[in-house]
């Protein structure tokens, strides 16, 4: 008895334990694709920010600053920085409020956290790193009318959940930067002659070792200190990337073109 | 007035149409967050204004020290100041001079002042002046002069602003003070007359000034530090804008 009742009861319980596992394969395959999704997600946001949707480069947006304090390595580095947190902030803080925000005062509200963060930014930059606060002037509280920020919070935050919307700012922030720190070293360079020049305004005074003479220079070049510079520099960079987009294009078709060929020499075989 | 009474009354009746109550929500949840980023902001400024306040200090000291040894006085020089304005100092604003002393004694003042007539507009800048008449330094605070030519007034770009230490008026008006251009004692830049000269006739004129009106303003209050922000709140506002040039001393 006890031997036929053991196999009916492993026979009761094995279809369970299947439908069981089967729920969790399914529920682990489940949360596996939408693991997969935000990494996607978070890898489109990735590449959008640095490179095919770069604020800088590809959306021009916040031109002034960018191009008015990129004399140097050290201020280029200083704003970006400071925008950088910026973005991430209001980001975050936009994407946090967007159920309870109505979309017709939905931009007054935009303007008035970016302000505020702007304003925390500016005040603890005013405390701890004073020199750099004074050589930026007003490009630091101009962070505010960077349409790059309002941009990123009313196309992205105010869509979507606040850890992308976060990652989102880092992405586009970080895109940012990288395009005033190589303005930086391409106009520091030219014009001066160094590199990282009064870094210790930012890092405190043990990071004047980070100077670095590139070349010895009698006269500074004057075009590339002053403004002008900062637009020629700017247009070759843009012309640079689309340089390197279009050379991959090129790339991709010919590779297209080649799988069209095999298709056709199978047909006429 | 009738329509002013008819107008509430029309506010005040009962039956609001959805676009009043929209109005009236949306304006309820701006004033909302106004109010949270005010305080949000208010709590940081609150939290950072000390720390503030010791920087610009600090900046300040750092730029009396590089004009006036601070093994020549003992005293807070920070915090023990005049303020003054005439028309001999460049501009109608008011400029704040500090004043070193040793043991009570008055040994130098650093004036801020202005050069008017640069390349490019005003540039502010700081003197000491020891009490014989002979200039202890000079620093540029704020300038617009163009980059690479005329921004060598700047001590960080050229030490040409080093020549004027030591010097000194022979008369009211002494024609050594002047650029070479104009058969004067100081160099030019390669380049750029305009700026050092709008800089020599300011430190000229401030110091004309000074040997002029030495003993009356030295019998001025002292306007810094604990003693002045008990009468008016005004005297540290204008405190505060000289400590700011100041600070863009580097």
């Amino acid at each position: 008895m006890s031997n036929e009742i053991a196999p009916q009861n492993s026979n009761e319980t094995k279809p369970t334990n299947s439908s069981d596992e089967q729920e969790i394969a399914a529920a682990a395959v489940q949360a596996e694709l939408i693991k997969s999704e935000l990494k996607a997600e978070y890898k489109e946001l990735a590449i959008q920010g640095l490179w095919k949707n770069n604020p800088g480069l590809v959306q021009l947006l916040g031109l002034c600053p960018l191009l008015a304090v990129t004399s140097t390595v050290t201020n280029a580095l200083g704003l970006g920085l400071a925008t950088l947190l910026v973005l991430i902030c209001s980001n975050a803080t936009v994407s946090a409020i967007r159920h309870w925000v109505p979309k017709e005062i939905r931009i007054p509200i935009f303007v008035l956290i970016i302000a505020a963060f702007v304003t925390c930014v500016q005040l603890l930059m005013n405390a701890f790193t004073y020199g750099i606060y004074q050589s930026l002037g007003i490009f630091l509280p101009l962070i505010v009318t960077n349409c790059a920020i309002i941009g990123r919070a009313e196309a992205y935050a105010s869509k979507n959940p606040v850890k992308q919307s976060a990652f989102d700012g880092l992405m586009m922030g970080l895109g940012f930067a990288i395009i005033l720190l190589l303005l930086g070293v391409i106009r520091e360079i030219l014009g001066q002659g160094t590199l990282f020049d009064g870094a210790n305004l930012l890092f405190g005074e043990w990071a004047s070792v980070l100077r670095v003479e590139v070349m010895q220079l009698d006269n500074q070049f004057l075009l590339a200190i002053l403004p002008p510079g900062a637009f020629i520099a700017m247009g070759i960079l843009i012309a640079l990337k689309n340089a390197i987009d279009s050379h991959i294009k090129n790339k991709k078709v010919v590779d297209t073109e080649q799988v069209i060929e095999r298709v056709r020499v199978n047909f006429d075989s | 007035m009738s329509d002013k009474v008819d107008a509430t009354q029309v506010k005040s009746e009962p039956e609001k149409s959805p676009l009043t109550t929209a109005i009236s929500k949306n304006t309820k949840i701006l004033a909302l967050f106004a109010i949270a980023c005010t305080l949000a902001v208010s709590l940081v400024s609150e939290l950072t204004k000390d720390r503030i306040k010791v920087q610009e200090q600090q900046q300040l000291l750092r730029t009396l020290h590089s004009i006036i040894d601070p093994s020549r006085y003992d005293n807070d020089i920070a915090n023990d100041c005049i303020l003054i304005t005439a028309p001999e100092l460049g501009s109608d604003k008011i400029k704040t001079a500090y004043i070193a002393r040793k043991s009570g004694q008055v040994v130098a003042v650093a004036m801020t002042s202005t050069a008017p007539r640069g390349y490019n507009g005003n540039i502010d800048f700081i003197m000491a002046i020891n009490l014989d008449g002979t200039v202890s330094g000079v620093r540029v605070l704020k300038h617009q002069e163009t980059p690479g030519l005329g921004d060598k007034v700047e001590i960080r770009k050229s030490n040409w602003i080093n020549s004027f230490t030591d010097k000194k008026m022979l008369s009211e008006d002494d024609s050594r003070w002047a650029v070479s251009k104009d058969n004067g004692m100081f160099d030019q830049f390669t380049g750029a007359t305009i700026t050092p000269r709008a800089v020599v006739k300011g430190v000229k004129s401030t110091l004309n000034y000074f040997n002029s009106n030495k003993s009356k303003l030295l019998a001025y209050p002292n306007a810094c530090g604990e003693a002045a922000l008990t009468p008016a709140s005004t005297s540290t506002l204008t405190t505060t804008t000289p400590i700011d040039e100041a600070a863009n001393e580097q």
